[in-house]
């Protein structure tokens, strides 16, 4: 067996070998077990790999931290992903409770979901609805809104069942952003993520 | 032979180590969001507030035309732009050029809509919003407070050479933002919004500018009062405060600071047989990124029910809250706007 009093040279040496794929079995299993315990092992065997990659392209070659920084940005992405909102549990029949105190938790449970973002846990469930909604031809919506039979909803008269969406985003805009990037467009898409 | 390779593996080690460092710097410039490690040091001589103030004063203070392009969640649009300063009076022109025709008027806080095909006219005076190229009027130190500025380089945008800078948020409740600013001048030329990962959730940008230019205010003043013909809508906006709204933010969400409360209709045009829906609409901003409350009247024919929403940067919660409805949209994560709507607490 191999361990840290041996000479690193001929540590190293059976790693580099180990790589090749030139070891005998029983001298791997040493090798691996030298990998499992010893973290220097772990390093140089990190760098072989390094240095082979380097060598074969530039593209391969990257800082630990990099990984790191991967790990990093795939955590907060993960965290700041847009989660639906989970569903509330089905509720446990309760007798005596009425159905406006049953919708009123149902709220609360519902309330609980940014902390359950917060806290990083990503459960993907819920519904992910993507609703598009077009408008007619951009011909009928001026004529609808001249003939002066529907109420003006901004730029965008016929959206109907995001219209709802669109005159919050449109006010938060007017007072805050300004320009609404798609703003007059023909559809714009909303991402809804409802809860159950 | 194995001895011989080992130690050209150990040989070429130092070498590896430096082409790791090279391949390292030279991807530094490129940095984005959400990538802690191989951020550039910042230059003693880049001075992160003076980089935001200049921001700032060129967009309060120079005259441009050109052409502006929207994208938000792969929604594109376009608008053409028409802006005059003449000292301390600004002058506006925007005409939308994509979906029904819209052109707004603007002279300082004076705004005037119209759609042109409709024959419908909105007269409103409105404090100047923050709309691209410029950037909130906050003061720089307070942005920094929230976002830390790294120059990533320059670059080439609608025939202008540019600074790109990169505001990256110090928390997750905020995006970050890569702009493009004039060189000479610090107007901004292009304003992406980046998700965590660096990807653009919306990017608001010239594609042609001609900077300068003599002010021709006649030019928005006239059509701003030839309104003939037009049905001409005069919302009126009230301010109010939260609190005597019966309502308060219970915990503060971290950065954001209330920047206006006012009650409204929420469309500015309403119909004849319907009055407008009126609703109390707070606004909250870190400098940069903007946060808007509704509150109204729960009404079960109107109100879905509670659900999230996003489109392009913007962000958006629904939910009942009692007799209340309320509605959270700002250009931040879902997870901040629903931490808005957490810890709004009804008082009375």
């Amino acid at each position: 067996m191999l361990n840290r009093s041996e000479p690193s040279a001929a540590r190293r040496q059976q790693l580099s070998s180990l790589m090749d794929g030139d070891l005998s079995d029983a001298d791997a299993v040493g090798a691996c077990a030298q990998w499992r315990h010893d973290a220097q092992t772990r390093r140089d065997w990190h760098t072989y790999h390094l240095i082979g990659d380097v060598l074969r392209s530039d593209d391969l070659a990257s800082a630990p931290a990099r990984d790191e920084a991967f790990l990093q940005a795939l955590r907060q992405r993960l965290a700041a992903e847009p989660v639906p909102l989970a569903p509330a549990p089905v509720p446990v029949p309760q007798v005596a409770n009425g159905a406006m105190a049953r919708a009123r938790r149902r709220g609360r449970q519902w309330l609980m979901a940014p902390v359950a973002v917060a806290a990083g846990f990503v459960a993907v469930v819920g519904m992910l609805v993507v609703t598009r909604v077009m408008a007619p031809e951009p011909a009928t919506s001026p004529m609808l809104a001249a003939a002066g039979s529907l109420p003006a909803a901004g730029a965008s008269v016929v959206l109907v069942r995001d219209a709802q969406l669109d005159r919050y985003l449109a006010a938060h805009r007017s007072l805050a952003n300004g320009a609404m990037p798609g703003n007059g467009a023909e559809h714009r898409v909303h991402i809804v993520f409802e809860g159950q | 032979m194995r001895g011989a390779l080992a130690r050209s593996r150990l040989g070429r080690w130092s070498m590896a180590v430096a082409v790791t460092l090279a391949v390292t710097l030279s991807t530094a410039g490129q940095a984005l969001a959400g990538t802690p490690a191989a951020a550039p040091p910042m230059s003693a001589a880049v001075d992160a507030e003076s980089w935001l103030q200049r921001i700032q004063h060129a967009a309060a203070s120079m005259s441009y035309q050109g052409t502006l392009a929207y994208n938000a969640g792969g929604i594109y649009s376009s608008a053409r732009v028409l802006h005059y300063c003449d000292g301390r009076q600004t002058y506006e022109r925007i005409e939308q050029l994509d979906g029904e025709s819209r052109l707004q008027y603007r002279h300082n806080d004076q705004v005037v809509t119209l759609w042109p095909v409709a024959r419908r006219a909105v007269v409103e005076h409105r404090d100047p919003v923050a709309q691209f190229p410029a950037l909130p009027a906050a003061k720089a130190a307070r942005v920094l407070e929230h976002y830390e500025l790294q120059r990533l380089g320059q670059e080439r945008v609608a025939g202008q050479e540019a600074d790109v800078l990169l505001l990256k948020p110090r928390d997750r409740l905020r995006f970050a933002q890569r702009l493009w600013a004039h060189r000479d001048t610090g107007l901004l030329l292009r304003n992406d919004t980046l998700a965590p990962g660096g990807d653009v959730l919306e990017s608001s940008a010239f594609v042609d500018v001609r900077l300068g230019g003599k002010p021709q205010p006649e030019l928005i003043l006239k059509p701003m009062k030839q309104l003939d013909g037009y049905r001409v809508l005069r919302p009126q906006a009230e301010r109010t405060q939260l609190e005597a709204e019966g309502w308060v933010l219970g915990k503060p969400v971290p950065g954001f600071q209330l920047v206006s409360c006012t009650r409204r209709p929420l469309d500015v045009t309403g119909s004849d047989t319907e009055p407008p829906l009126q609703v109390i609409q707070t606004v909250f901003s870190d400098g940069l990124a903007q946060v808007s409350v509704f509150i109204e009247r729960y009404d079960a024919k109107r109100h879905p029910k509670a659900m999230g929403t996003s489109v392009g940067a913007s962000h958006t919660v629904m939910s009942r809250r009692g007799d209340w409805w309320l509605t959270v949209v700002g250009e931040v994560p879902m997870a901040t706007v629903q931490q808005f709507e957490a810890s709004l607490e009804r008082k009375r």
